[in-house]
C-alpha cells in the first residue's frame, strides 16, 4: 500500500451545510503534502476525517490502508497536531512525554528528550507556560516521537511569528529527512508551504479543487497573454483556470498538458501562489454565480 | 491510560482528599467527646445534670452533627461538579480531545478507563465520608432511634455511595451534551438535586410493600385545631415508630369516617363558640394551650373514643434492604447514565 | 562549511539558488576540492526547504561532476573552477572595496551603487580585456 491518504466522495455534513463534498484524493506516500485553501474551505474537516475525530457522512477515507481511528495500531501509525496546537495547560513537558510513552506503543523516549533539550525547554515548566512556538514545538514532539507513517498538522504556523514559524518548518523538514515519514500539512498562506512541499492539493469552496505534484503542476500550468479574440480560439484541452480581461487583452490561467503552440498568446510560467490564487479565483466565481442564480429568481 | 487517566485526576483528587482529611481530623477530636456526653445524658438522674447536658449538646453537639450531615449530603453533589462534569466536558471545551484521541488508544479505551477511574474514585470517596461519619454520630443516631429519617439515611452506610456513582454520572453525560464544563456542572446540579427529591418524597416510600398499623389517639401524642378556608380542622402529631419510616398518617373512624369541620361542628360546638380561632393561620394549640382548655379536652375525649390513627410504614427491619434498593438503584442508574454517555460519545462524534 | 541563503523574492527556484551558490563558493574558493557539503539534514534544519529539492541541487551538481555523494559518509567536492583565479581574486576584492568607498563618499546608497555596477559590466565590451 503507497498511498498515504485516499479519500472517495467523501462528505462531510453538518445540518444543512457540508463542510466538505465530493472529495477524492490519491495522495502517495513519501510526500510533503500542502493543503491549501481559504478559511472555512474544509482544511480541518479533512484532517480531522482522517484522524478519526470525525467520521464521513458520505463516502469513504482510508488513511495508510486502513480506516482511520480503527485501532490503536493504526492510531500509532499518525502523528495529528491539531489547530492552536493543544496542550495540557496544567501538566509540565514531562508529564506531556509521559502521556506519550503511556499512550503509545511506538513511543520512542530518546528522540522526545533529545527535542526537548535542543529546543532548551524545561521538562518541568508547566504547557500552559509555553509561548507559542514553544508549545507548537512540544506539539511536534508529541507527534514526531511516536515515529508515525504519516503526520498531519492543521495550520501549525498560522498564529507564529516569523522566526518561530521557520524553526518549526525547519524542524519539520529535518524530521522529514531524518526519518521516512509523508507529512499532510494546511495553512491558508502559500508563502509557508511553497519552500517545503512537493504535493499540493486545493481546498475551496469545501471541495478539492486541484492536485498534484507541485512540479507537474507547476509545469502544466501557465499564464497566457494576448487578446480577447485569442481566447475563445484555445484548443479544448487547454483548460481555463481564470482569466481576465479588458478590451484589449486578455490574461487567462490555463492548464493544459501539451505545450501552446499558437504564437499570439505570450507564454509566462506561475508560480505556486498563482496558482493556488488562480484556482481559489475560480472557487469563488462558481460560488457567487450559484448564490446569484439561487436569488436570481427575487 | 489507567495512569494517565489518574494524573489528569490527582489535582481534583487531591483536593477531595484533603477535605476528607480535614473531617477526619474534625471527627476524630471531637467523636469521643460526643460519645462521652450522651452516655452520661442516657445515664443522667438529675434533672439539672440533664438539662445542662441538653443545651451542651444542642449548642455544640448538635450543631455540629447538623454540619456533619448537611456537608454529607451535599457531598455527593460536589463530586458530580467537580469530578463528574469536567471529565469529558473540559477535554471538549479546551480543544484537548484532539490531542487525546489521536494518541495510540481507541477511543473507546480511552472513555472507558476515565469513567472507571473516576467513578470508582468517587464511590471510594463517598463511601469514606459516610463511614466517617456513621462512625461519629452513632451515639446521636443511637439516641434519637429515627434511622429512616433523611438525615441518618441519606448520609450514612451504603446509600451515598450510590449517590455519588449517579451525581458522578450525571455531571458526565451533561458534559457530553453541553461540551461546555459550566452549563455541565448547573444542569448536573439541577437533575440530581430533581431526581433525589422526586425519589425521596415519591418512590423511597414504597420500594418494599409498606405495612400498615392503627394507632389509638392517645398514643399519637399530641393534638389541635386549625382554622382553614374550608373550616375547621383537626391536626395531630404523627404517631412514632422508633427507627421506622412513617408516612401517611390518617385519622379515621367507624366505616372510614373522618374528622371534617362537619363533624367538629356537630360535636365540639362548644369549641367553636368559646373562642375559637379567630385568624385563619393560627392553630388553637396543642395540650390545650390555648382558651377554653375544657372545651378542648372535651373534644379531644371524644374525638378518641370514636376514631384512630392509621399509620403506613416501613418496619426498623427493613433499613437494610432499603438502603441496599436504593444506593443500588442510583448505582444502575449511574451505570446507565455512563454507557449513554460512552455511547454518544462514540457515536456523536464531535 | 557553506551555509545556504535563499532569496524568495529573487525569481529563482531554490534548487537553483543551492546549485548557483555551491558553483559561487567554489569559484571564490570558499569551497575547495574535498570540502564536505552539509547533509541535507543540516540544510533544512537551517533553511525550512523540502530535502528533496536540496537533493535535487546535489544530484545536478553532481551530474556536473562537481561533487560526489559517498553513501553514508555525505557529500563531497570533487572537482573545482580553475584555480589560478583565486590568487587573482584577493586584490581584486581590494580594489572593489576602494572603490566601493569611494562610491559612498560621493554619496550614493546601495542600490545606485549596485545599478552602477552593473550598468557598466554589462556594457563593458569584452574585448577591452586584452
Amino acid at each position: 500500500m503507497s498511498t498515504a491518504l485516499s479519500a472517495t466522495d467523501l462528505g462531510k455534513q453538518y445540518g444543512r451545510k457540508w463542510a466538505l463534498s465530493n472529495c477524492s484524493l490519491d495522495i502517495p506516500e513519501g510526500r510533503v503534502v500542502g493543503l491549501v485553501g481559504p478559511n472555512g474551505a474544509g482544511k480541518t474537516t479533512l484532517l480531522h476525517l482522517a484522524v478519526g475525530l470525525l467520521s464521513p457522512s458520505v463516502g469513504s477515507i482510508t488513511v495508510l490502508g486502513q480506516r482511520p481511528a480503527s485501532s490503536a495500531e493504526q492510531l500509532g501509525q499518525i502523528g495529528f497536531v491539531a489547530q492552536d496546537t493543544p496542550v495540557y495547560a496544567g501538566l509540565s513537558i514531562a508529564a506531556h512525554l509521559q502521556m506519550g510513552a503511556a499512550l503509545n506503543s511506538t513511543w520512542d523516549a530518546q528522540v522526545a528528550e533529545r527535542r526537548i533539550y535542543d529546543l532548551g525547554l524545561d521538562p518541568n515548566q508547566r504547557a500552559g507556560r509555553l509561548s507559542g512556538g514553544q508549545r507548537a514545538q512540544l506539539a511536534l514532539t508529541l507527534a514526531i516521537a511516536k515515529r508515525p507513517a504519516l503526520l498531519l498538522l492543521d495550520e501549525p504556523v498560522a498564529s507564529l511569528d516569523p522566526l518561530a514559524r521557520r524553526e518549526f518548518l525547519a524542524t519539520l523538514m529535518e524530521v522529514v529527512s531524518e526519518h521516512k515519514v509523508s507529512v499532510i500539512l494546511s495553512s491558508h498562506l502559500v508563502a509557508d508551504l511553497e519552500r517545503v512541499c512537493d504535493y499540493l492539493v486545493v481546498l475551496a469552496a469545501s471541495r478539492v479543487q486541484v492536485n498534484g505534484e507541485i512540479d507537474e503542476l507547476l509545469s502544466t500550468h501557465h499564464r497566457l497573454i494576448g487578446t480577447p479574440r485569442d481566447l475563445e480560439n484555445l484548443p479544448d484541452t487547454v483548460q481555463v483556470i481564470e482569466s481576465s480581461s479588458t478590451d484589449r487583452q486578455t490574461t487567462a490561467t490555463v492548464r493544459s498538458a501539451d505545450p501552446i503552440m499558437d504564437p499570439a498568446w505570450s507564454i509566462e510560467s506561475v508560480t505556486m501562489e498563482d496558482l493556488v490564487l488562480a484556482y481559489m479565483g475560480q472557487a469563488e466565481e462558481q460560488r457567487r454565480d450559484l448564490v446569484r442564480s439561487r436569488g436570481g429568481a427575487k | 491510560m489507567i495512569r494517565f487517566a489518574w494524573r489528569q485526576f490527582r489535582f481534583q483528587a487531591f483536593v477531595v482528599l484533603g477535605l476528607l482529611v480535614a473531617v477526619a481530623v474534625v471527627f476524630l477530636l471531637t467523636g469521643p467527646h460526643i460519645a462521652h456526653e450522651f452516655a452520661e445524658l442516657k445515664g443522667c438522674k438529675a434533672k439539672s445534670d440533664c438539662n445542662y447536658l441538653d443545651n451542651s449538646i444542642q449548642n455544640g453537639d448538635q450543631r455540629l452533627y447538623n454540619f456533619g450531615t448537611a456537608l454529607s449530603v451535599v457531598f455527593p453533589a460536589l463530586l458530580g461538579i467537580f469530578w463528574g462534569a469536567p471529565l469529558i466536558a473540559r477535554e471538549l471545551e479546551s480543544g484537548t480531545y484532539r490531542l487525546a484521541w489521536s494518541q495510540g488508544v481507541t477511543r473507546s479505551r480511552w472513555i472507558v478507563t476515565k469513567l472507571a477511574v473516576v467513578g470508582f474514585a468517587s464511590m471510594i470517596a463517598a463511601g469514606l465520608m459516610s463511614w466517617m461519619l456513621t462512625w461519629w454520630a452513632s451515639p446521636i443516631d443511637t439516641l434519637n432511634a429515627n434511622r429512616f429519617s433523611t438525615q441518618v439515611y441519606d448520609t450514612h452506610y451504603i446509600a451515598p455511595i450510590g449517590y455519588a456513582a449517579f451525581a458522578f454520572a450525571v455531571g458526565v453525560a451533561a458534559g457530553v451534551l453541553w461540551r461546555r464544563t459550566l452549563p455541565a456542572m448547573a444542569t448536573m446540579l439541577v437533575v440530581y438535586a430533581a431526581a433525589r427529591v422526586i425519589f425521596t418524597e415519591n418512590v423511597r416510600s414504597h420500594l418494599l410493600t409498606p405495612l400498615k398499623v392503627s394507632v389509638k389517639l392517645s398514643k399519637a401524642g399530641a393534638y389541635g385545631f386549625e382554622q382553614t378556608p374550608h373550616g375547621l380542622q383537626f391536626l395531630t402529631k404523627v404517631g412514632s415508630l422508633p427507627n421506622a419510616l412513617v408516612f401517611n398518617p390518617v385519622v379515621v373512624g367507624k366505616h372510614g369516617a373522618t374528622v371534617t369541620s362537619q363533624w367538629l361542628a356537630t360535636h365540639c360546638a362548644n369549641l367553636i363558640q368559646h373562642g375559637g380561632p379567630v385568624s385563619r393561620r393560627t392553630s388553637v394549640g396543642f395540650k390545650g394551650n390555648g382558651p377554653a382548655p375544657k372545651a378542648f379536652n372535651e373534644c379531644i375525649a371524644k374525638i378518641s373514643a370514636n376514631f384512630h390513627q392509621v399509620l403506613t410504614y416501613q418496619p426498623a427491619d427493613r433499613f437494610w434492604p432499603f438502603q441496599w434498593l436504593e444506593g443500588g438503584i442510583f448505582l444502575a442508574a449511574g451505570i446507565a447514565l455512563c454507557a449513554l454517555s460512552y455511547w454518544w460519545l462514540r457515536k456523536r462524534v464531535v | 562549511m557553506i551555509e545556504f541563503r535563499l532569496n524568495g523574492n529573487s525569481g529563482v527556484s531554490p534548487y537553483q539558488q543551492i546549485v548557483q551558490q555551491v558553483k559561487s563558493a567554489l569559484r571564490l574558493g570558499r569551497l575547495r576540492v574535498g570540502d564536505q557539503l552539509p547533509t541535507v539534514k543540516e540544510v533544512v534544519g537551517k533553511v525550512a526547504l523540502n530535502p528533496n529539492t536540496v537533493l535535487k541541487a546535489y544530484r545536478e551538481l553532481e551530474h556536473e561532476g562537481l561533487v560526489a555523494a559517498r553513501p553514508g559518509i555525505g557529500t563531497f567536492v570533487v572537482n573545482s573552477f580553475d584555480e589560478t583565479t583565486y590568487a587573482a581574486q584577493r586584490p581584486l576584492r581590494r580594489s572593489l572595496e576602494v572603490w566601493i568607498e569611494k562610491a559612498r563618499r560621493a554619496g550614493l546608497d546601495d542600490e545606485s551603487i549596485e545599478a552602477l555596477f552593473v550598468d557598466t559590466f554589462l556594457f563593458t565590451p569584452k574585448e577591452l580585456v586584452r
